[in-house]
């Protein structure tokens, strides 16, 4: 199971779960909140449940719309570059 | 006197349809017209081995361009077709909804199967997987009223709405329901229906209703009220109308396609075609009534269609009852018969075809059927001239739902004069 996830990888990833279109400066940018993006907290209930089964982020992570892509990368394990 | 005859009854002023003979009225009503028959074998997922092979798609409708990526995310493939089908409705209608109060503005859509082909992608997750890989947009994907909260976040329509869940004939009823909303004070309402139910899952659903035609070739497979009728085919795909009130409609200088004149709805029981003819009967007396007409003012039929000799049997003694020795000689059509039936959004989709009708003055056939056993004026063939004031459209559910609507050219004399 590959637990890396780039920044680019990332954002791929929230777009494939949300449809919304997130780019890898969006998600290492500060001050970008998932609400700004446009990801609504079912959207981001989905994101986290995929980080959960395949990327080792931890069963109880919890997160919310007003908090930022950041903050969810910073729960990611592993080495991230951003 | 009755809202149609006072001038107060609600204006249908923009159409909007995605069907599997066209995508909009301008592919539509061609088809429809020319008797088109857009049935074909099934290619969503591999009928094999189920015994209902051929229905009519919607086989060019692609999301995309229609509706917003994020939205296509969380939503059925029958909330695609009623978000692409309201657009072209505001769009035919010259109405953005902006122009109108939020308040005033609502929607009301017709649903039976609900978000089926998304419910099972996420059922075969959970049975596969496990309940965590069931993905949340489940929980609002598959519900009925998926299309109605879905256009009203989309347009920002704040007005009286929800979802008319009352089996098949709950496609008329939603135009009753959005009639009642326009009467207590709403301006405009977006109203109609979808339904997208290909999958195993919706399929196997459908079979236990043992209504469905099992013939594998689309010219013979939906034949009503011929010696061979053996079930319909099913179909997916919806319309959305936009429909005023007619002060309001009138103010804002909109083009008039239709006046809904009245609407009249019986219930008798599942599987008991015997006494649908009673609850037809029922149901457009009473909508003629409210439009304040008699019989004698029906100038053509649109069909519900079942293709079960005994439905079929109970529509047409319907019609001998209510139209006497008229039966015989008042035009009537199904227009299903050539795409199929869209099970919520088939009644809505002959509320379309009927306005389409009005507009043109012609009454569209009853694709790949000649012979009709009863003694109707079934038009068969091409589509017949004739001066159409007042349309009735019959609907049944196959759990035991009966509606009427009576539809009026806006030019009629006792409708649309304010």
């Amino acid at each position: 199971m590959d637990t890396r996830l780039s920044p680019d990888d990332l954002a791929a990833l929230i777009s494939r779960c949300t449809g919304v279109p997130v780019t890898g400066e969006q998600v290492t940018a500060p001050g970008h909140t998932f609400d700004d993006l446009g990801v609504d907290s079912l959207g981001l209930m989905g994101v986290l449940s995929e980080l959960q089964r395949h990327h080792g982020v931890p069963k109880d992570a919890d997160l919310r719309p007003h908090q930022s892509p950041r903050e969810l990368l910073a729960l990611l394990p592993g080495e991230v570059r951003g | 006197m009755s809202p149609a005859a006072t001038g107060s009854a609600p204006v249908v002023t923009g159409l909007g349809v995605i069907a599997p003979s066209g995508l909009g009225v301008g592919e539509f009503w061609p088809a429809v017209r020319d008797g088109h028959l857009a049935l074909a074998p099934i290619g969503r997922f591999e009928p094999n081995p189920y015994p209902v092979t051929v229905a009519g798609e919607v086989a060019g409708f692609e999301p995309a361009g229609w509706v917003e990526p994020r939205i296509t995310v969380q939503t059925d493939r029958f909330t695609h077709f009623a978000l692409a089908a309201a657009d072209l409705a505001l769009r035919d209608a010259v109405l953005h909804p902006a122009a109108v109060e939020p308040f005033e503005f609502g929607v009301m859509t017709a649903s039976y199967s609900g978000g089926v082909e998304f419910g099972q992608r996420e059922i075969e997750q959970l049975w596969r997987h496990g309940p965590e890989h069931v993905g949340p947009y489940q929980s609002i994907a598959w519900f009925y009223a998926a299309c109605s909260g879905q256009i009203s976040i989309g347009h920002g329509l704040r007005g009286p709405s929800g979802v008319v869940v009352a089996d098949e004939a709950g496609g008329l009823d939603a135009l009753a329901a959005a009639g009642s909303e326009l009467r207590r004070g709403a301006r405009a309402m977006l109203v109609g229906g979808a339904e997208a139910p290909f999958c195993p899952y919706a399929l196997c659903c459908q079979l236990g209703l043992e209504l469905l035609s099992t013939s594998s070739d689309p010219a013979t497979a939906y034949q009503p009220f011929t010696e061979r009728a053996g079930g319909f085919a099913p179909a997916e795909g919806g319309a959305m109308l936009v429909v005023e009130d007619a002060g309001a409609a009138h103010r804002r200088g909109a083009s008039v396609k239709a006046v809904v004149a009245g609407h009249g709805a019986t219930y008798t029981g599942r599987r008991r075609f015997d006494r649908s003819a009673q609850g037809l009967l029922r149901a457009a007396t009473a909508a003629l009534a409210e439009a304040g007409l008699t019989p004698d003012d029906v100038d053509a039929v649109f069909l519900d269609a079942m293709a079960d000799p005994h439905a079929d049997a109970a529509e047409a003694e319907a019609l001998r009852l209510l139209l006497g020795e008229r039966a015989s000689r008042v035009p009537v059509t199904a227009p299903k018969a050539g795409y199929g039936r869209c099970y919520a959004a088939a009644a809505v989709l002959d509320v379309a075809a009927a306005v389409l009708a009005l507009e043109h003055g012609l009454v569209p056939p009853t694709p790949g059927v000649r012979d009709c056993r009863f003694d109707l004026d079934l038009v068969t063939g091409v589509a017949r001239p004739v001066d159409l004031r007042t349309v009735l459209v019959l609907s049944r559910g196959v759990y035991g739902g009966n509606s009427a609507l009576v539809l009026r050219h806006p030019e009629s004399p006792t409708s649309g004069g304010m």
